[in-house]
């Protein structure tokens, strides 16, 4: 199949495991025979070429906090819509690959940045089917009116356009798109977030009392993946006269955190390990005995517990996120609700022998290897791509008129909006 | 000469007009859809409103208002213009008419609007909006030229679907 992925950011430009699980896939599609092209935006810093990847797309960068902050707020509204309704510039480099490259199906992922309404419209004006591999709200997202009490009106309309075939990381992020307005036509199916590369022999040694390693990890340490709340968790355990030793890996956007540990007084357990590349960080899984993730209860699926899991690093999660549907409590996992006390509560148990971690380490690193691989998820998208590239529709126009349409969606965007800004 | 496809074609016609809760069509608004409703068995006016309501104005001939948001528009546009085969813009310079458009195209609806030739200025104007339509004609198309205008744009669609 000629597969065109797109997709925001693509590494090495990226955030997290959003992009990253984009790569891998991509990858692995090239690997087991596909023609694929990724289209993604200008990097927001130099990267070198890579073979099958084009860098043409523009990116209205709503993410990095230290411009989004200090922009105007009339500013940020119409960002706002280039970001998530249309952005002609990005549907006119689009026309351009489709005449060029030809696909029998679109790979869409995070078109956030990219005026990914006018994306889809433009894939669909063209009769371009399309999947949507979904490991956050990004439709809903997209649908979003930078004005307070218009939830849902967007999406309830765009529902009426927005025809394709759905992958999805979680039951949760499906419901979490569709809670105010019915907003995904098609059909979709949930398959899980994976781990890629050589899987390392079955793990031998477990926790046996003494010292227990926790580890915690995300691309950026942050109050949703509950990094603040791991601190007191430690704090409780540490106030308990336990021996352990916490790393955090991960990219800290100030102080605050390495702050309050030093006021809980963890600085002698707790150590700020900053980023790691993902296939290093992977490797150093083996080293821990627990991978605590209270993170917040809509975390769409990450990457890392499954990554963790996969090292026979026992995953201590929040009970209800997207991960929890993949694992089960005492049998692969351990589930905690999302408070410093619970995590404690956990974590006492494994140190007290309540709780015996080899069983659940060793099943957990069997049930991601065996099902949780991509190769083994891999099958279930080439076979969704199949299925999308079977809707293909003749076009509704000339890519010459979808430009046009795009141009006029673009206009009269941004004059509404600027129409409603001047009251 | 083709005879007007009266039975099953039904064309949304939209328009700008903003009607109040008690408002039915004006004999000056009536005398514009007219030639429609001669083309064509099923006509639905979309006009707006300050809620929504629809009524039967004459056999094949109904009025359906949308509810109003502050920028002229309605968000249950996109509905309305799902059941139709046709969209007829009355007004294709205004608010209403520069989005019906876009909507239209996207749900990959054949487009007529009624033009006179006026220059008028705003969006649509400086985006050349008519190149977008399938058929542009005069707000005094008789009928049966609408019927033919009608039948040919239906044709081009069954085309482009097969």
């Amino acid at each position: 199949m000629r597969v065109l992925v797109l997709s925001n950011l693509y590494p090495p430009d990226c955030m997290g495991g959003y992009e990253m699980g984009c790569q891998q896939v991509a990858g692995a599609l090239a690997e087991v025979g596909h023609d694929v092209l990724v289209l993604t935006s200008v990097p927001r810093l130099p990267v070198a070429v890579q073979p099958g990847v084009r860098r043409a797309l523009q990116l209205t960068d709503v993410y990095t906090r230290i411009f989004v902050d200090r922009q105007h707020p009339a500013k940020r509204v119409l960002d706002h819509a280039a970001a998530c309704w249309v952005n002609a510039f990005n549907v006119h480099a689009l026309l351009a690959v489709l005449d060029e490259f030809r696909p029998e199906v679109a790979y869409v992922w995070n078109l956030i940045g990219l005026g990914g309404l006018g994306l889809l419209g433009c894939l669909q004006h063209q009769g371009i089917a399309w999947l949507w591999h979904l490991m956050d709200k990004v439709p809903r997202d997209l649908c979003r009116l930078p004005f307070p009490g218009a939830a849902g009106r967007l999406a309830r309309a765009a529902g009426h356009y927005l025809d394709g075939e759905f992958l999805a990381c979680s039951r949760r992020i499906l419901d979490e798109i569709e809670q105010d307005a019915p907003l995904l036509r098609g059909e979709f199916e949930i398959v899980p977030n994976w781990i890629e590369g050589p899987l390392p022999p079955p793990r031998r040694s477990f926790y046996r009392g003494g010292r227990l390693r926790a580890v915690s990890a995300a691309a950026h340490l942050c109050a949703e993946k509950g990094t603040d709340l791991i601190l007191h968790a430690a704090a409780l355990l540490r106030g308990r006269g336990y021996d352990f030793t916490l790393d955090l890996f991960g990219r800290l956007d100030d102080d605050a955190f390495p702050r309050l540990a030093g006021e809980l007084g963890l600085a002698e357990c707790v150590r700020f390990a900053g980023s790691l590349p993902r296939e290093q960080l992977v490797e150093r899984y083996a080293e821990y005995d627990v991978f605590v993730f209270p993170t917040w209860e809509r975390e769409p699926c990450a990457f890392a517990p499954v990554e963790a899991a996969s090292r026979g690093c026992v995953p201590v999660l929040t009970a209800n996120c997207g991960n929890s549907e993949w694992l089960v409590h005492g049998v692969h996992c351990l589930k905690a609700e999302r408070t410093p006390e619970a995590f404690a509560a956990i974590l006492d148990d494994v140190v007290a022998g309540r709780i015996d971690l080899a069983p659940l380490g060793r099943r957990a690193q069997a049930l991601v290897g065996r099902e949780y691989h991509l190769r083994a998820v891999l099958p279930a998208i080439e076979r969704a791509l199949a299925r999308a590239a079977g809707r293909r529709k003749p076009p509704l126009g000339t890519a010459a008129q979808a430009y046009h349409l795009a141009v006029l969606a673009e206009k009269l965007t941004q004059t509404m909006l600027q129409e409603v800004l001047a009251g | 000469m083709s005879a007007p496809r009266t039975d099953t074609l039904r064309v949304a016609c939209l328009t700008a007009w903003y009607l109040t809760s008690d408002d039915t069509l004006t004999p000056h608004q009536l005398q514009a859809v007219a030639p429609i409703h001669g083309a064509v068995g099923r006509v639905e006016v979309l006009a707006l409103g300050p809620s929504g309501r629809g009524l039967d104005l004459q056999p094949g001939l109904g009025l359906r208002v949308l509810p109003a948001t502050e920028l002229g528009l309605s968000w249950e546009l996109p509905a309305a213009l799902t059941e139709c085969d046709i969209v007829h813009l009355l007004e294709p310079f205004s608010r209403a008419g520069e989005v019906g458009m876009l909507l239209a195209k996207l749900h990959g609806k054949p487009v007529c609007a009624s033009h006179d030739g006026t220059i008028a200025e705003g969006v649509g104007v400086a985006l050349d909006l008519l190149a977008l339509a399938d058929a542009v004609v005069p707000p005094d198309a008789t009928p049966q030229c609408l019927a033919e205008v009608y039948e040919r744009l239906l044709a081009g669609a069954t085309e482009a679907a097969v």
